[in-house]
């Protein structure tokens, strides 16, 4: 019921999937979570989810949400992400299933991700299209946030951290997560996979480094995603 | 570690983290089964750990073990790190030793460190000012706690503003347990750049009333030698900030996990300092010590560590001996008992540690006073602590307020 649309099909590979998870977008159910990963797991050699950590609170501070309210509900959302993912990998079999499902806040733990994440931080401040990709998809999330308010510049500054944070499991999976070869999954894509794939930014892939979307061909998620109740933070889709 | 398992010996090292911060699983159960453990290091040396508190009180204040590491070919940690650096404070034997640290001793006494605490409030209060104003939330390493060494202790120690910049590039240093040697020894050599800058500096446009000028009048005049000036320098200078940067994150971090006891030092501020003893207790800023070498054949518990063998500390699994302290891994700031064991003891008992109580009592004090509802904004479980920092804590600690 899935499929899976890389990038690049010559570069597909069955080593490893990362698996990234929305707490803003209302896909992200339970049920699901546990399809996709049902799915994607016996088609890869190994399998990681990641999960935002507290930067996902700058996109409902950045829409005006009293910052500690912002907090909360972003823990809210990572432990109704965090649960299902660990459950159905150990109904998979998967030994030491919590390992492999890792919030944005744990990889600081690994020297490779904060090496990654300062490159990344540079390249927002030095690299126009990668600058340009993350203000256009921080905006758009804020905006989802925001319920169709205004976003300002301001709004910006203080929410793309969440966007900048992400970028090295869209550069270095490789490394990250021990594999020759990585895919980063997701369910749209991005401009700046797409401004980190033509090689056009400062910013590298890693060798091994691919990305592939994920798609549902029976569910309507267009008009799931306008009608459902997302999961705890209150953004239609990013 | 469930007590029936019998760990493979040597162990190795880094070992996997105690929850929280808490005394490793593998170093308690050598506490308990196996007082003199073979470890083995990243460098692939075997050294023998102890981790009794009567035990390692003895073998640092026993001249039989040696700090002198210098020489190349000494069992490393993983490479050519500051033990490997000429006669610097940290490597010299008595009586060396103690004429060196003689020059440094006035600065740095309980009484002599009271001076410097307006001065590290400064700094704290300018940098909560900008936390104030700035992202809610927030990295709270990134925003204050990695930063006030580097511009507290930098003050204090006179780094002149020209190489501002590049002490920021060259401290913290990693001293990251999982790097390769040729990495270490490339670390350790942009910090001798750097301090080979900062004495040039300070010889040229003198600095009074810092360690930095004490030991370059000490080198003047004779009383020490030229390399053992140099040395110590280098040696004060990453004291000054790695190691603080890890209890100045782990202490708000603990607190806030215990509100009870924080709002009691929110109510009575004369138990900030009471406070601090227990962070220092329960954390000690490392994992495993830099290595000794014992000159002589030594026996512990029955054990013969031979002439040339290497010896390692855990310290917190001295403040964490049930022998001396009661049920070790509850925080618990009103403990009869302070932090002072966790400096270490003997001739090289930190010379910092009056110097570090007052910066993290500032320190402290100053955040919560500042921000009264500050909490993680993560769950503690989720904070990520990395087993190859030498100095350990999370490597990150979002906070709201």
């Amino acid at each position: 019921m899935f499929t899976l649309e890389w990038l690049a099909e010559r570069s597909s590979h069955h080593d490893h999937v990362l698996v990234g998870l929305s707490p803003q977008n209302g896909r992200y159910k339970p049920e699901y979570i546990r399809s996709l990963i049902f799915w994607l797991q016996p088609r890869f050699r190994s399998i990681d989810v990641v999960i935002p950590g507290f930067e996902a609170a700058y996109t409902l501070v950045a829409a005006g949400h009293p910052p500690a309210q912002a907090v909360h509900r972003a823990r809210r959302a990572y432990r109704q992400l965090h649960n299902p993912a660990v459950r159905a990998l150990s109904d998979l079999g998967v030994p030491d299933p919590a390992r492999h499902v890792t919030s944005w806040t744990r990889l600081h733990a690994n020297a490779a991700y904060r090496a990654s994440l300062s490159r990344s931080r540079k390249a927002y401040l030095t690299d126009r299209r990668i600058r340009a990709a993350c203000r256009a998809m921080t905006a758009e999330v804020v905006g989802n946030a925001a319920d169709g308010g205004s976003v300002t510049p301001c709004d910006i500054d203080i929410a793309v951290r969440y966007v900048i944070a992400e970028i090295p499991l869209l550069t270095d999976g490789p490394s990250l997560f021990e594999a020759d070869r990585s895919v980063f999954v997701y369910h749209r894509p991005t401009p700046l996979v797409a401004a980190i794939a033509d090689g056009s930014s400062i910013l590298r892939a890693a060798p091994g480094q691919t990305w592939a979307v994920v798609g549902q061909e029976e569910a309507n998620h267009g008009e799931h995603d306008r009608t459902g109740t997302p999961a705890a933070i209150p953004v239609s889709a990013r | 570690m469930a007590n029936t398992i019998e760990p493979e010996l040597p162990l190795q090292y880094p070992f996997p983290l105690g929850d929280g911060g808490a005394l490793p699983p593998l170093t308690a159960w050598a506490q308990r089964a196996k007082p003199v453990c073979p470890v083995r290091l990243p460098s692939g040396i075997t050294a023998w750990m102890l981790t009794r508190k009567d035990d390692v009180a003895r073998m640092l204040a026993d001249n039989r073990f040696s700090r002198d590491l210098a020489e190349p070919g000494s069992p490393r940690m993983v490479g050519e790190d500051l033990t490997s650096v000429d006669d610097a404070i940290f490597n010299l034997d008595p009586p060396r030793h103690g004429r060196v640290r003689q020059v440094l001793s006035g600065w740095f006494t309980r009484r002599a460190v009271q001076r410097h605490r307006p001065l590290i409030a400064r700094h704290a209060r300018r940098l909560l000012d900008a936390m104030a104003d700035g992202p809610n939330p927030v990295d709270l390493i990134e925003a204050y706690t990695a930063g006030l060494p580097l511009d507290a202790m930098g003050e204090l120690m006179g780094v002149p503003p020209e190489l501002a910049d590049e002490c920021r590039r060259v401290y913290p240093m990693s001293l990251d347990l999982s790097s390769t040697p040729d990495a270490v020894a490339k670390e350790t050599d942009a910090a001798k750049q750097f301090i080979a800058k900062l004495v040039a500096a300070r010889r040229a446009d003198p600095l009074p009333d810092t360690p930095v000028h004490a030991l370059l009048e000490a080198s003047r005049q004779g009383v020490i030698t030229e390399s053992e000036m140099f040395g110590t320098v280098f040696l004060i200078f990453v004291t000054s900030f790695d190691p603080l940067v890890a209890p100045l994150t782990t202490g708000p971090m603990i607190l806030m996990a215990h509100r009870r006891q924080l709002d009691e030092c929110l109510a009575d501020s004369s138990l900030w300092p009471k406070a601090v003893e227990e962070v220092l207790r329960y954390f000690h800023n490392g994992g495993l010590g830099f290595p000794r070498i014992a000159r002589e054949d030594v026996e512990f518990d029955g054990t013969v560590i031979r002439r040339g063998d290497a010896v390692v500390v855990p310290m917190q699994a001295v403040t964490w001996d049930p022998r001396h302290y009661r049920n070790p891994e509850k925080f618990n700031i009103h403990r009869a008992t302070d932090g002072s064991a966790t400096f270490g003891a003997g001739p090289h008992y930190c010379l910092g540690s009056q110097l570090a109580r007052i910066v993290l009592q500032e320190a402290i004090s100053a955040l919560f006073q500042r921000f009264p509802t500050l909490d993680l904004a993560v769950s503690e479980r989720e904070l990520p602590w990395d087993p190859n920092r030498m100095f350990t804590r999370p490597m990150q600690l979002p906070v709201t307020w």
